[in-house]
């Protein structure tokens, strides 16, 4: 797993879309807060610059897919893996290797946005109102097992499904869709609200929808929260690795 | 192991209904060059991707080096070379950075070898070049060097000379060849250029419809595509008389300029000239007339048909 997961560094590092990806996430960034800076008026200020992404954590999700789809959509069009596979390696070890690669591109892209956002946040912008770069930062923090449990989820789905848009409506469907029929379904069967408060978009819509200009109150501010993020992330990524283990293992290429 | 560096036992595979190998039982023995000889649509490709572990036999057992089994077939796989019906790149790599991507995928250090595989294979000139942008004779020569990487023991190549020009075909044909005989890889290549494939194969299976009709070595396809014997003698009438003395069975035909042709033989060559030596006739000339590997396979399928 070691070479492979080498060889995939080596190709994502001189291949330009990780370049891309840096340069358009940083650049919508930059132009966010220049933005702001420049036309803001009364939000020229660094609280909402960061309420952008505070109030939508399920946007770590989203780029959870992003990612693997950016590195291994052309995977079975280009039909590389058929070298790896004859090569010896298993499909349980380019799986992993796959998600080790993603989740660390991933964190690195993560970080890199969210510096340059910090950074270009208080060098345009008012530092005023009430999220700061702690709420901002933690949300990072908070949502890495989240977004980790969808990207693994992703690369599963792409490799699964014979085509990309399947695997991506699948995707939308588990993370998006699925939360919200069980929240409807709560709504009339009350025994149901407990198990679907355990699911990231219903928790997380409900816990950090009081982010604007007035108030901060996120998700993870509260150690309830902050179990819920924890736990259901690392369940995601539990699930979806093992599922991806064992469903992988024996498919024809 | 029983001499066989790769045998398959009563392995079968299906797509939903569709029985793409039936039973299907291939012996390929270390150092020769097996041929797959078969129609599209025969089972060579799903064959030779059950054995390169890009798919799974429904049912049955796949035997590589002596090893079987999933985790030992993966383990085995590494002193494998595969190129698989169109061999398969990054678009947006260079061939340098492909070959270098596979060395540290296979945990080979490049001292040298990248610029070696991409000499042996002639792709060097191109060597800065995207991979989306070779030809398909070009993408053939990567795939062999990808797959000469890790200096395996065993090579399989599907239409390996698909898209390469009469030059490259000689050339491919002779790199195969110094590869089994200076290096002694066992070789296991299917095409449907049959020509091709009698000019370097020693041992054949061939396949139809999912079903392995046959395996045999060059000496033996030899001996069944003598159709006819053609004998030039001093005395043909002579000569007639003690062949219908000595083999009543044989059927055969005077020529004009002293010739006789014996049909389907039922003997090695020979069994003639001795009769004709026994008797004081000289043989000016004596030819074995030949059908192709086409021919050959032809009728093997007509009577698998008939069966």
């Amino acid at each position: 797993m070691m070479n492979y997961t080498k060889s995939e560094f080596y190709r994502v590092f001189i291949t330009k879309e990780i370049y891309i990806a840096a340069a358009l996430m940083t650049g919508l960034v930059l132009l966010l807060n220049g933005a702001l800076h420049f036309f803001g008026g009364s939000y020229a200020n660094t609280s909402f610059s960061y309420s952008n992404l505070v109030a939508s954590p399920m946007a770590f999700a989203v780029m959870g897919m992003i990612i693997p789809f950016l590195f291994y959509e052309g995977g079975k069009r280009n039909g590389n893996l058929k070298n790896t596979v004859a090569g010896g390696i298993s499909r349980v070890k380019i799986f992993a290797g796959e998600c080790v690669v993603s989740l660390a591109v991933s964190t690195l892209l993560m970080a890199t946005t969210m510096g340059v956002w910090v950074f270009s946040a208080n060098l345009l912008l008012e530092k005023a109102g009430p999220v700061d770069w702690k709420d901002f930062l933690g949300e990072g923090a908070a949502m890495y097992l989240i977004a980790g449990a969808c990207l693994i989820s992703g690369i599963l789905f792409l490799e699964i499904f014979d085509k990309n848009i399947t695997g991506i409506l699948v995707w939308a469907a588990l993370w998006f869709l699925l939360p919200e029929a069980f929240m409807y379904l709560a709504v009339r069967f009350p025994v149901l609200y407990q198990p679907a408060m355990w699911l990231p978009n219903n928790f997380l819509a409900v816990n950090a929808s009081h982010v604007n200009t007035r108030e901060c109150i996120t998700a993870w501010d509260t150690m309830d929260g902050v179990i819920r993020c924890v736990l259901s992330g690392l369940a995601g990524c539990i699930i979806f690795g093992i599922s991806g283990a064992v469903l992988l293992k024996r498919r024809d290429l | 192991m029983n001499g066989y560096v790769m045998e398959t036992r009563q392995v079968t595979k299906t797509y939903g209904s569709f029985l793409a190998l039936d039973h299907v039982n291939i012996h390929v023995r270390k150092g020769c060059i097996y041929g797959l000889v078969g129609d599209n649509g025969a089972g060579k490709s799903t064959l030779l991707k059950l054995l390169a572990g890009q798919s799974f036999p429904t049912k049955g057992e796949i035997e590589i080096l002596g090893k079987h089994g999933l985790k030992d077939l993966e383990n085995v796989r590494k002193q494998m070379g595969c190129m698989i019906e169109q061999p398969g790149f990054f678009p947006n790599m260079t061939v340098e950075q492909t070959l270098k991507y596979y060395c540290i995928q296979k945990g080979i250090p490049d001292t040298g070898r990248i610029v070696e595989m991409m000499k042996m294979t002639g792709i060097y000139e191109k060597r800065k070049s995207k991979c989306g942008t070779l030809s398909l004779g070009q993408k053939q020569r990567l795939g062999l060097g990808i797959a000469m990487l890790g200096e395996p023991q065993i090579l399989i190549l599907d239409e390996p000379i698909n898209g390469l020009d009469p030059s490259g075909i000689i050339e491919f044909r002779n790199l195969l060849r110094r590869l089994n005989e200076e290096k002694k890889i066992t070789i296991l290549l299917s095409s449907h250029i049959l020509a091709e494939l009698q000019q370097i194969a020693d041992v054949y299976g061939f396949l139809s419809r999912g079903v392995l009709l046959e395996e045999i070595s060059t000496e033996e396809l030899r001996e069944r595509c003598a159709d006819c014997i053609e004998l030039s003698l001093s005395d043909t009438a002579g000569y007639c008389v003690y062949l219908e003395k000595a083999f009543p069975e044989e059927n055969y035909k005077v020529l004009p300029q002293d010739k006789v042709r014996i049909y389907a033989p039922k003997r090695q060559g020979e069994a003639y000239s001795r009769l004709a030596a026994e008797h004081d006739i000289a043989i000016k000339s004596m030819q074995t007339l030949q059908s192709s590997l086409e021919d050959y396979y032809m009728k093997l399928k007509e009577r698998g048909a008939g069966k």
